[in-house]
């Protein structure tokens, strides 16, 4: 089992075959096309928003602030991944869901949101451009999957673009992690010191640099998952079509 | 490839064995490399930074031989309250070097009343044992992996690949194992047997993994006591708290995890011979880590004692840990009774004469519910977060243990008492 890389670009959900579902119901599968339809829209408003911002002010810079709140509230909006995963719903391991969308949310939040300074950085505009290419072809290729009419453009889009949009996507998240640094060195956000009552310390500077040493171990693994999954999902296609 | 010979050990018992081809050292390296590679790493960084560490005290030790002939002769030097050669004296292999530098070490460190420092006499024989200690530890380490490889029971040229410990037999693929003592005749088979094999993967023994897990923390816990250098600043180093809880805080966990070592020696009886190898790695980074996080808050120099009731609460606490060690010791000896040595029988506890054991009215797994106690005494003793956490994951880690127990038993023993809950009485 590899683990994925914090706020990864293509998450990588152990499904070579979503369609082999045992578990959800009608119901359940409405609610999920549902879920998916609203996903991929909500990212397509933000690359439609970031388009729109940059032909309006003809530079790439501080495009961040356009998409503030669709990009808060759809990247938070995946925590229902997890719940999915925990009812059964969707046949993925909650743990390894867990991890993807909560490093996705703690980059939203804990990183861009909280640190006012990194929002005008260029490379907030690399990673949000990273995840929003992927989340719309991968909530597309759930969306078509449910409804078993799945496209095999989808299908090659999601496990090809990867092969760029996640170095972009980490390139952009570890810059931007870099940049905070400072900020959150000075202001000691999110940091508590000794002396206190409860006798505990922590220290958001030394949890953030940790945060991106961590990408080391991750991002190889991960990447090459990908691959692997790749390789076996579009080699079947090129059997089947072969035949 | 493989040729399954069946072997009649004696007339009741028939055992499989797989002969293939030798499994080696090697091996085992090639199946885990990435812990392999971890621990390696780890005890590579340790004995750099306790090369470092000897390099220090030795220029030290030339200041206080000199203080120490003239505080000798006012030293009080308690004795009994030498934790560290019985805690080390487990682990024989190439820490024999240490022992002797360092069993000084505890009379001149032991409590003493405040006030009076007995630092100086016991502490310049420290460094000229710690500067044995890199050698030892590297002696110590080889020994550890022979070790490690020796009590898998397996590696000699001529046993076969798959030993013993990690067949699992089963007459279903995905039914249940069958046991050591299960006899062919009253298996339900018919004339003719189908046994399905699994590789269970290799194996270690509970023992070894037991000493392991339980004899870091207790080191790992003095090193921050006595604030060995490049912990805290290096003005604090081997300097002690001026907190009486700090003192109490340490030799409660010592004596924990003292009892633990023990315990498992004498008095715990193991089911299942072995474990899964890679559980070792798994459980130890668990307990040394854990027990590095609570120690550095603990004796740290900024260290808040007990602020909400101050001395009550601790004494409270103090009371509570011991009610709760004793309890836990009760109920071992009492598990370890109701099984004759050498059997496997499994019976239903019940309390017997000890007061601690009436608890088995109420609960199924008391030795989980004492020690939560003892995790819940030593926070409120300490009133540490870190230890907090400690404390509710070891709880939720023992409620599912005990549930699955509770679970067994009630699927084993038709006439189980009803009123028990499996770790907390009526409520879980």
């Amino acid at each position: 089992m590899s683990a994925p890389a914090i706020g990864t670009t293509k998450t990588a959900h152990s499904d070579v075959a979503p369609k082999k579902k045992r578990g959800p119901g009608a119901l359940a599968t409405a609610y999920l096309v549902i879920y998916n339809v609203v996903m991929t829209a909500g990212w397509l408003v933000i690359a439609v928003g970031l388009v729109r911002a940059y032909l309006v002010r003809g530079s790439y810079h501080g495009l961040y602030f356009s998409i503030e709140k669709p990009l808060k509230f759809f990247q938070t909006g995946a925590l229902l991944e997890i719940l999915h995963c925990a009812v059964g719903i969707v046949p993925s391991s909650v743990v390894l869901t867990g991890f993807q969308v909560l490093s996705r949310v703690f980059l939203t939040w804990a990183v861009t949101h909280s640190v006012r300074e990194v929002q005008s950085e260029d490379s907030v505009l690399l990673f949000v451009s990273a995840w929003t290419i992927t989340e719309i072809i991968r909530y597309s290729f759930y969306t078509f999957s449910l409804l078993n009419h799945l496209p095999y453009l989808i299908k090659w889009a999601r496990y090809t673009f990867f092969l760029v949009l996640y170095p972009m996507g980490v390139t952009g998240e570890l810059l931007t992690i870099y940049a905070a640094l400072p900020y959150v060195q000075k202001t000691g956000l999110y940091s508590v010191t000794l002396p206190n009552k409860y006798n505990f310390s922590f220290d958001y500077y030394t949890f953030l640099i940790l945060t991106m040493v961590s990408y080391i171990p991750l991002f190889p693994q991960l990447y090459f998952h990908m691959m692997r999954q790749r390789k076996k999902v579009l080699a079947h296609v090129e059997e089947y079509k072969t035949e | 490839h493989y040729t399954a010979s069946t072997r009649q050990a004696h007339s009741k018992h028939i055992l499989l064995q797989l002969n293939s081809l030798q499994y080696t050292v090697f091996q085992i390296a090639k199946e885990f490399t990435l812990p392999v590679v971890c621990v390696s790493v780890f005890f590579l960084c340790l004995s750099l930074y306790l090369s470092g560490l000897s390099l220090y005290l030795s220029g030290l030790s030339l200041y206080l031989s000199g203080l120490s002939l003239y505080l000798s002769g006012l030293s009080l030097y308690p004795s009994g309250l030498s934790l560290y050669p019985s805690g080390l004296s487990l682990y024989p292999p190439g820490l024999s070097l240490y022992p002797p530098g360092l069993s000084l070490y505890p009379p001149g460190l032991s409590l003493y009343p405040p006030g009076l420092s007995l630092y100086p006499p016991g502490l310049s024989l420290y460094p000229p044992g710690l500067s044995l200690y890199p050698p030892g530890l590297s002696l110590y380490l080889s020994g550890l992996s022979l070790y490690l490889s020796g009590s898998l029971p397996c590696p000699s040229v001529s046993d076969p690949q798959w030993y013993a410990a990690r067949q699992s037999i089963r007459l279903d693929p995905k039914g249940k194992s069958l046991k050591d003592e299960d006899v062919l005749q009253h298996l339900p088979v018919g004339t003719t047997a189908t046994f399905y094999f699994r590789d269970l993967g290799a194996q270690i023994s509970w023992v070894t993994v037991f000493l392991t897990e339980y004899g870091g923390p207790l080191l790992l816990y003095l090193m921050f006591y006595f604030r060995a250098p490049f912990i805290y600043a290096p003005k604090y180093d081997f300097t002690t708290s001026k907190h009486w809880v700090v003192h109490l805080a340490c030799m409660c966990h010592s004596f924990h995890y003292l009892k633990r070592l023990l315990e498992t020696l004498f008095v715990h009886r193991f089911s299942h011979g072995t474990m899964p190898l890679r559980n070792i790695f798994k459980n130890c980074t668990y307990y040394w880590g854990f027990a590095a996080w609570m120690a550095y808050y603990i004796n740290h120099p900024l260290y808040t004692p007990p602020t909400i009731y101050g001395e009550q609460q601790v004494r409270i606490a103090l009371i509570i840990f011991l009610f709760c060690q004793v309890g836990n010791f009760s109920i071992h000896i009492a598990l370890r009774n109701l099984r004759p040595p050498g059997s496997k029988t499994r019976k239903i506890p019940y309390p017997t004469k000890n007061p601690f054991t009436w608890i088995f009215l109420l609960v199924s797994c008391p030795n989980y519910t004492y020690e939560l106690g003892s995790w819940f005494g030593f926070t409120l003793m300490t009133q540490c977060l870190p230890v907090a956490f400690f404390t509710a994951v070891g709880f939720i880690q023992m409620t599912v243990w005990a549930k699955g127990k509770h679970r067994s038993y009630l699927k084993e023993f038709r006439d189980y008492p009803p009123l028990r809950s499996p770790i907390l009485p009526f409520v879980l």
